[in-house]
């Protein structure tokens, strides 16, 4: 029967399209180096030539097959984790310091000492610090990056406010007269999903506080300075100094608030929100200033560096790899295209524009703050407090002891 | 031999389905089980806690609060996109014309992308407040979820109706049957695999609500809308606390399954 | 009067579906970074944003790739789950409701907690960064099965007993009676599940490792550095939505065709 020979016909390339399929072999890399790098260069073509320039450089020192991968930032957490468990990670990666703590907890990477030990330029202690954990280093350092205040002179000028406030007091000053215009002085996005380092915590180390103790074995942020760090941004909340929506809010490209007109400043600006920034309202009316100051003057700005996973299968040279990609020669030309900050001692801005020298102003006032194992639970632990405080629900005083108390619960637990 | 025959040709028909289960999801969801029951970390080492992850997490009032957030969801969300997408079902077929370019205005939420609608609905909700206030959060998120998902249960429901005996609704009309009892008694019994299917599906799908959360809320405020899933998502790919991850991930199946079974006894019920 | 309400109605709703997808479009095409909220029509329209997003190197690649995914998706889940779906309608077994539900209970686990042992599973299959590591997993679709199996129940035995009288086996059933009649229900299924596809995000990018596998949606992900305009953004956002769209809306007349039992139908 003609349907009966079709059906067999169909079953048959059915099985042997799996019997196929379960013996087919994945087309890997095998035992080329790899190495997973991010849209650290922002326009994709120039990224793309600079790494296959980079990749082919070394394959001929070195003579090593290296493939470098460009993955997305969006989902590397997720993507990372997975290969990992899978067994498919890189044999380096790119990571942030605030990071890198938490993959140590997580005994996923080696130490590179004898890669920074051995490098021609030196680095600044701070930088070297800031990606080593219990002494030890675990990312050789790549470029650094920097946030500072960002102003809107023109909502500052309507407003009838001659100078730009530059620390705590002067902003509280500006909010009112701003505030009468309909206009946020300091734009603040309190989402969970939002690092604290770019929020919070400047704030937090401005007053002279930290996230934890000396040691990491308990919280700090429940001290007079916190409490003072978050009452500026409750008081400035009550003046209507912060855009509406503050606690909940995420910082984005589609709406951020600088973007719109919808705040007059920001506290711990990136460079290419601030680029974002100066596109959409005009260069004319862009001031970029010194991070505020209260106690202190400090501000966020992390060092990228390359990390070395423990189940690379070639450690040896990934070593080769790591000390190639931390050369001047490399690590000049990325800055240069990327606009990141060289991680050497002496740091010349890497391109004469204005946007450049201003964040560079900045360089001497950044922290890569209290990094720690726990760093990002604790912050998960503590952001809602500060919502809660934002929203009016707790006094700041309460709200940092809760938080404090949840904190020192899981640093004590010994997870 | 009819009866072996009979049992062949189930297993033939049965055998893709069969493989593919238990081979991607079957045992994934045991490796998952598994890894409940240590203390996993990515690329290094782990060891076996037994149900320490399941004793933790009953102590655990962040998961806690994240069941009751899910529920509260799943009570708002369900009833809120079946009305949505009967109603709109019902209307597509009592247009006379424009079906077609209605159906595709109405399926284009689905076609529009997450962040934007994000963005946009923030925009909308913001002279409201809702999404700063945790009362009204849910709420708000399951009407985004809603209008962002309605366009699926809407097709299948609009394929039920259609499915519905043509010549009982005319006889009914002839009759003199209102609108309401034409609905209630030929449609509604003729809709019912489809509407139960919507039921069972949507249901499913609220309980493990995480899109919609991770691009509007964050979870927030003050974890007002932090969810079972985005509690997953959290531990699992946040804090790298796998086997927390993990365990949530088993009581959020067996909840979600408990929830199912009881809606088919429900729907068996009904006459 | 009373025939107007149903349409009225429906436009309204419809306005409000479709507004955000024409305003998608509309920051797409326009020039400069126009901020979205809020958002002030465009003195021009342009299409450079699109050309640019749409001339990236691998562009041709990743769309082939997710054509591929969707497309190949869509038919496996259409055929595997109505077999399935058949035999759960219409024939009885020890433990068949046990392993329907079995089935449906995968639904029920967050896709994150399944994500790191799926991989695994593949990466021991030696399928990572392979066509079949990507699409096989995805094509176990429990809601397929319940849906059609749903559709297939609904259908009246007489049909079933006729073409029994007649002499036909299960395989004439499902192919000549089964198919056909679930048409509009099959072409739901096979666009949403197209769809899923298309859209899908989380696990193409965790099974493709080199740039050539990637789908769309994760290769138009790399271009975002934190330096992308919003109309660049809406761009991308054009470029994954507009298809979806346009896949709808060429197979809608499959969705209309009429089922009428009473044999007066299509």
């Amino acid at each position: 029967m003609r349907l009966h020979r079709r059906t067999r016909a169909a079953a048959l390339a059915v099985s042997a399209l799996t019997a196929a399929s379960l013996v087919a072999c994945g087309t890997g890399s095998g035992d080329a180096l790899t190495l997973w790098m991010y849209p650290v260069i922002a326009d994709q073509a120039q990224s793309r030539d600079f790494w296959h320039k980079v990749e082919a450089g070394f394959e001929r020192e070195y003579g090593v097959d290296l493939d470098i991968e460009l993955q997305p930032w969006e989902g590397r957490q997720e993507k990372l984790g997975a290969a990992l468990m899978a067994g498919n990670g890189p044999d380096v990666v790119l990571l942030q310091s605030d990071m890198i703590p938490q993959y140590v907890g997580e005994k996923a990477l080696r130490p590179v000492d004898d890669v920074i030990a051995g490098s021609s330029r030196a680095f600044p202690p701070a930088v070297v610090d800031a990606l080593k954990v219990s002494g030890q280093s675990y990312g050789v350092p790549l470029y650094r990056t920097v946030t500072t205040t960002v102003y809107n002179r023109k909502l500052f000028a309507e407003a009838g406010i001659p100078e730009l406030p530059r620390t705590w007091d002067e902003v509280e000053a500006a909010a009112p007269k701003l505030a009468a215009h309909g206009i946020p002085v300091l734009d603040y996005s309190g989402s969970t999903e939002e690092t604290l380092n770019l929020t919070f915590y400047p704030l937090l180390w401005q007053a002279g506080g930290s996230v934890f103790t000396a040691d990491g074995k308990k919280s700090a942020f429940a001290s007079p300075e916190g409490v003072s760090a978050l009452r500026f941004l409750v008081d400035l909340k009550a003046m209507n100094g912060l855009p509406k929506d503050a606690a909940t809010k995420r910082s984005g490209l589609a709406d951020d608030a600088m973007v719109t007109g919808g705040a007059a400043m920001a506290h711990a600006m990136t460079e290419s929100a601030a680029r974002n920034v100066i596109a959409a309202i005009g260069a004319q009316n862009v001031a970029i200033g010194l991070p505020l100051q209260d106690k202190t003057r400090v501000t966020f700005g992390t060092p990228g560096g390359l990390s070395l996973l423990r189940g690379a299968k070639n450690p040896d040279a990934a070593r080769k790899l790591l000390a190639y990609l931390a050369a001047p020669a490399v690590v000049d030309e990325l800055c240069a295209e990327s606009g990141f900050f060289p991680p050497w001692a002496e740091s010349a801005p890497p391109s004469a524009d204005e946007v450049d020298k201003d964040f560079a102003q900045a360089l001497p006032f950044t922290s890569a703050g209290d990094n720690h194992p726990q760093a990002r639970k604790v912050m998960g632990l503590l952001a809602p407090h500060l919502q809660a405080a934002l929203l009016g629900q707790k006094t700041p005083e309460r709200a940092l002891a809760e938080a404090a108390g949840e904190v020192d619960a899981l640093l004590g637990s010994g997870r | 031999m009819t009866r072996l025959r009979e049992s062949l040709t189930v297993l033939v028909f049965l055998l893709p389905v069969l493989v593919l289960f238990a081979m991607f999801r079957f045992l994934p969801m045991l490796g998952a089980v598994g890894l409940s029951l240590t203390d996993y970390h990515p690329g290094g080492d782990w060891r076996f806690t037994g149900t320490e992850n399941y004793r933790s997490l009953a102590q655990d009032e962040i998961f806690l609060s994240s069941l009751r957030t899910t529920l509260g969801y799943v009570a708002v969300y369900v009833p809120l996109i079946v009305v949505v997408a009967l109603g709109t079902a019902l209307l597509l077929h009592a247009v006379p014309w424009g079906r077609g370019l209605f159906r595709a205005a109405l399926f284009a939420p689905y076609a529009t992308s997450l962040v934007l609608s994000g963005v946009l609905w923030r925009w909308v909700l913001e002279p409201t407040g809702f999404l700063e206030q945790p009362s009204m959060v849910l709420p708000a998120l399951a009407v985004v979820g809603a209008w962002k998902g309605f366009g699926y249960a809407m097709l299948i429901l609009f394929a039920g109706i259609r499915n519905a005996p043509a010549d009982c609704l005319e006889a009914a009309k002839v009759d003199g049957a209102s609108v309401w009892q034409r609905f209630r008694h030929v449609l509604l019994p003729a809709l019912r695999p489809a509407l139960f299917f919507v039921v069972v599906v949507e249901t499913v799908g609220a309980f493990q609500v995480f899109d919609t959360v991770y691009v509007m809320t964050g979870g927030g405020p003050v974890r007002a809308s932090y969810t079972l899933a985005y509690a997953v998502y959290d531990y699992g790919f946040r804090y790298f606390d796998i086997g927390s991850a993990a365990a949530i991930g088993v009581a959020l199946w067996a909840i979600v399954l408990l929830v199912s079974l009881t809606q088919r006894r429900a729907f068996d019920r009904n006459p | 009067m009373r025939r107007a309400w149903p349409a009225v109605l429906l436009s309204l709703t419809s306005l409000v579906a479709i507004g955000p997808f024409v305003l998608m479009l509309l920051v797409a095409l326009s020039p400069g970074n126009a901020p979205t909220i809020p958002y002030r029509l465009p003195s021009s329209l342009t299409l450079d944003n699109i050309i640019r997003v749409l001339s990236t190197e691998s562009f041709l690649r990743w769309t082939a790739n997710t054509v591929v995914y969707s497309v190949v998706s869509a038919v496996a889940v259409l055929l595997s789950a109505s077999m399935a779906a058949y035999v759960f309608a219409r024939k009885r077994f020890a433990g068949r409701d046990v392993l329907l539900w079995s089935l449906l209970s995968t639904m029920m686990v967050p896709f994150h907690a399944l994500l790191m042992p799926s991989l695994v599973v593949i990466a021991q299959l030696g399928w990572s960064d392979t066509y079949w590591g990507l699409i096989i997993p995805t094509l176990a679709n429990a809601q397929a099965v319940l849906l059609l199996r749903q559709f297939i129940r609904a259908l009246p035995d007489e049909v079933f007993d006729a073409a029994r009288v007649d002499g036909a086996g299960d395989w004439r059933m499902y192919l000549s009676i089964v198919l056909p009649l679930c048409r509009p229900v099959l072409a739901t299924l096979g666009v949403f599940v197209f769809l899923w596809h298309w859209n899908d995000f989380l696990w193409p990018l965790v099974v493709a490792r080199s740039d050539r596998m990637r789908t769309l949606t994760v290769g138009l992900s790399t271009l975002e550095s934190g330096h992308l305009t919003i109309a660049e953004l809406m761009s991308v956002a054009t470029i994954t939505g507009v298809p979806c769209l346009l896949v709808f809306v060429v197979l809608q007349r499959h969705l209309t065709s009429t089922i009428s039992f009473t044999g007066s139908g299509r």
